[in-house]
């Protein structure tokens, strides 16, 4: 009797003690984590032991819409989440990351750009995301701000569905020059060049997530968005190069 | 009748030019290019960057008397340029940036003397007076001229404090260089973070 209260104990400290803490890929059931492509090198190497779907935040948010059996929304932008929390879909958001732009050009750099401001004076080969992904919004703010988008646009040549058709492309050189985000550049470091954007033109890059509505793992889901907003998940996003979440 | 048709029209009347003037001033503001609010955004992010430079100058204990009142009067004016910037940029719907969008740092040893502050504020405010300069002569809205104009004066007298502090010399050149949004990034670039 004294053995079985005792194991009881146990089992319901060890149960308290991963719930409080929000460790990573501690449920039974995989979660499907919905997330932002540039999010695709960081989440497993935060929690390996997840069902992820990554692509561009507008398609997810679509996805989660039409009733995809996502348990967590992780977006690159406050625009999808807020959306999705307005009609119902997942509860509140929260910040959970910050990033920058920045253009990036292949390591060959035919087109001899060096800073932004090239993008108007060169002829070149520009490859954005779409304006309904967040990265292809904020590279054309970046533009407008910069007050060179009206012939920059003009020398667009692709708009991908992701930042990571973005990396791709300019990678493997089919493009001249690109906009994504800082953190994608370290895994092709070796194949492309990153050219900062001045600090008064970068828009404000901010990651939200949110447990979706109709989770049926929402206790787990609830956990694990706690553990990226703890210690363990903010490290992973710092070590990958994301900014820390603003105040 | 004719009286109600009378009072009518004269309500009516205001109302029309009310709105006639809203659409106006908003082809105005829809009209201007992108340029012009370019110059704002870099204005922007520039008195960020100067008011906190002088937060630290005048924090860093290292001035008093009329040379500290000046700093102070210096960070007080670049909140001020700040708000008439970011309206430029609110009343065209355009982005504005805030405080938290901006980490700033400095070469060492900058808050460590008065002379290293006043050469840092002073190369800090020559990069941002050139480019209203520019502004005043490029920007196409003529109410956009008239705040980089007046932003720019005012800069001058910050030039001048510093200049005195840094070299003994408050009074430079006849006609100060005018900067380009981008030699003027570039100038910058090494005061911005992140």
């Amino acid at each position: 009797m004294r053995r079985l209260a005792l194991a009881i104990v146990l089992v319901l400290s060890v149960g308290l003690g991963l719930a409080s803490s929000g460790t990573a890929g501690s449920h039974a059931t995989k979660l499907n984590i919905y997330a932002a492509a540039s999010l695709t090198e960081v989440f497993p190497s935060y929690d390996a032991n997840e069902n992820y779907n990554f692509a561009g935040s507008n398609a997810l948010e679509t996805q989660i819409r039409n009733g995809a059996p996502a348990d967590v929304f992780a977006s690159a932008s406050p625009t999808n989440t807020q959306s999705l929390f307005k009609a119902g879909l997942v509860d509140k958001p929260v910040t959970f990351t910050a990033n920058r732009v920045v253009l990036i050009v292949p390591k060959s750099n035919p087109a001899g750009i060096t800073n932004v401001y090239d993008l108007a004076r060169v002829n070149a080969k520009i490859v954005l995301a779409a304006p309904s992904v967040p990265v292809g919004s904020y590279a054309r703010t970046v533009l407008k701000n910069l007050g060179i988008s009206a012939v920059v646009l003009s020398k667009v040549v692709s708009n991908e569905s992701d930042v990571k058709g973005v990396v791709g492309k300019i990678a493997l050189g089919q493009g001249d020059a690109g906009f994504v985000y800082a953190t994608d550049v370290k895994p092709v470091a070796d194949q492309v060049t990153a050219i900062k954007i001045p600090a008064w033109a970068q828009p404000r890059v901010r990651y939200e997530i949110a447990v979706v509505s109709k989770s049926a793992n929402k206790t787990a889901a609830q956990a694990w968005v706690k553990g990226i907003l703890g210690k363990k998940g903010q490290a992973a996003l710092a070590a990958a190069g994301f900014l820390p979440i603003p105040k | 009748m004719p009286m109600f048709g009378l009072t009518r029209r004269a309500a009516v009347a205001p109302a029309v030019a009310l709105l006639a003037a809203a659409v106006l001033a908003s082809a105005a503001r829809s009209a201007a290019p992108e340029s012009d609010y370019a110059y704002a955004q870099f204005g922007v992010g520039a008195e960020y960057l100067l008011a906190d430079f002088y937060g630290q100058a005048v924090a860093s204990k290292k001035f008093s008397g009329i040379e500290l009142a000046a700093l102070r009067r210096a960070e007080f004016n670049a909140g001020e340029h700040l708000a008439a910037l970011s309206k430029i940029l609110s009343d065209g719907t355009q982005p504005v940036a805030a405080a938290a969008d901006f980490t700033f740092m400095y070469p060492k040893g900058t808050f460590g003397s008065r002379t290293s502050i006043a050469k840092t504020g002073l190369a800090i405010e020559q990069a941002v007076l050139g480019t209203y300069l520019s502004a005043a002569v490029s920007v196409s809205v003529p109410s956009f001229r008239e705040v980089f104009a007046r932003v720019l004066a005012s800069s001058a007298e910050h030039v001048s404090v510093l200049s005195r502090i840094a070299t003994g010399r408050p009074i430079g050149n006849s006609f100060p260089d005018l900067l380009t949004l981008e030699a003027a990034s570039d100038a910058l670039d090494p005061y911005f973070g992140g």
